[in-house]
């Protein structure tokens, strides 16, 4: 994973816009979700780094915010993968968007 | 000289701490004051000790507390806006100006309260602040109102200097504790009293002074 660039991983993110998205979205230790599907209307990347904050506006009801975002990568299956790692490199958080479900 | 004052903050409970006293002195002074507060800080964590709140009827309960805060202060024009607390740095940035804007147009206010953008620390504060006096900014010079900010950041000195706008609020801390008494979700008033110390001496060391920092738009 690389580290996140506002700009260019907001670009990422709103390639998904307009479409229907999987999420897996998880803060470790607490909580995960994976495979809810929605359509995307917006997708925001906010902060001055290294970790970010997330937003996805969805079906015009909907929000999913996530803070401590620090890294992404598109994977070869054109998901988009963020995750946010501390400083012993122990993921904290994840958020994941994909056109097709992520394995059960 | 009468002022009319515009109070614009993103949860409720931002006007507690920071600027009740001062509130309370504006409207002892007959100023008519407008509190315009962005959300019902739906996302907050604290939900009272013990719990009696829930995710889902925190923004009730809130919105009752402010309510109440505004009571204690004397503030009697209270709007909420109906944003969703964490995600104004998301909003559209038209429709938040144009909110703002029919305030500053409805109420012709001579002094606006808010925070500091980008020394705010929350990122709601911040793009309020930024909100604020974008709007602010696009009136002509002789029409803008004084700007007074909140802030509280780390790195204020460096940034934005001293505050120039400092006020013994001693007078007023009555209000200012039963402003921070009303949002009894968010606050335990009794944790800060160690002991002996009375609750006037408490309040009067950490509470008696309130600072601001005024916008320069040039």
């Amino acid at each position: 994973m690389i580290r996140i660039n506002r700009e260019q991983t907001e670009a990422e993110l709103r390639k998904f816009v307009g479409s229907d998205v999987y999420v897996h979205s998880e803060a470790t230790s607490y909580v995960f979700v994976r495979n809810f599907k929605v359509r995307l209307t917006e997708a925001f990347v906010a902060g001055d780094g290294p970790s970010y904050r997330v937003a996805l506006r969805f079906d015009g009801h909907g929000w999913l915010r996530m803070e401590g975002l620090t890294h992404y990568e598109t994977d070869e299956a054109g998901r988009l993968l963020l995750a946010g790692f501390d400083d012993r490199g122990r993921m904290d958080v994840a958020l994941h968007l994909g056109r097709g479900p992520f394995p059960e | 000289m009468e002022q009319r004052v515009l109070v614009l903050l993103p949860h409720p409970d931002d006007e507690a701490f920071g600027l009740s006293a001062t509130l309370a002195e504006h409207v002892r002074n007959g100023d008519p004051v407008t509190y315009a507060c962005l959300t019902l800080g739906e996302m907050g964590r604290n939900m009272g000790v013990p719990p009696f709140a829930n995710r889902v009827t925190l923004p009730e309960i809130r919105k009752a507390e402010l309510e109440e805060s505004c009571r204690a202060i004397g503030i009697r024009d209270l709007r909420m806006l109906g944003y969703h607390d964490k995600t104004i740095e998301f909003e559209d940035q038209d429709k938040l100006d144009a909110d703002i804007d029919a305030l500053l147009q409805e109420l012709r206010p001579t002094t606006v309260y808010t925070f500091y953008p980008g020394y705010s620390v929350h990122p709601d504060h911040d793009a309020t602040g930024a909100a604020v006096v974008r709007t602010i900014g696009r009136l002509p010079r002789n029409e803008r109102p004084v700007v007074l900010c909140l802030a509280f950041a780390n790195n204020l000195e460096q940034g934005i200097g001293q505050p120039d706008v400092v006020r013994d609020v001693s007078a007023n801390l009555k209000q200012k504790l039963a402003s921070i008494q009303a949002h009894r979700s968010q606050f335990q008033v009794a944790e800060w009293v160690s002991g002996d110390v009375p609750l006037e001496k408490a309040m009067q060391e950490r509470f008696g002074t309130e600072r601001f920092w005024t916008y320069r738009f040039d």
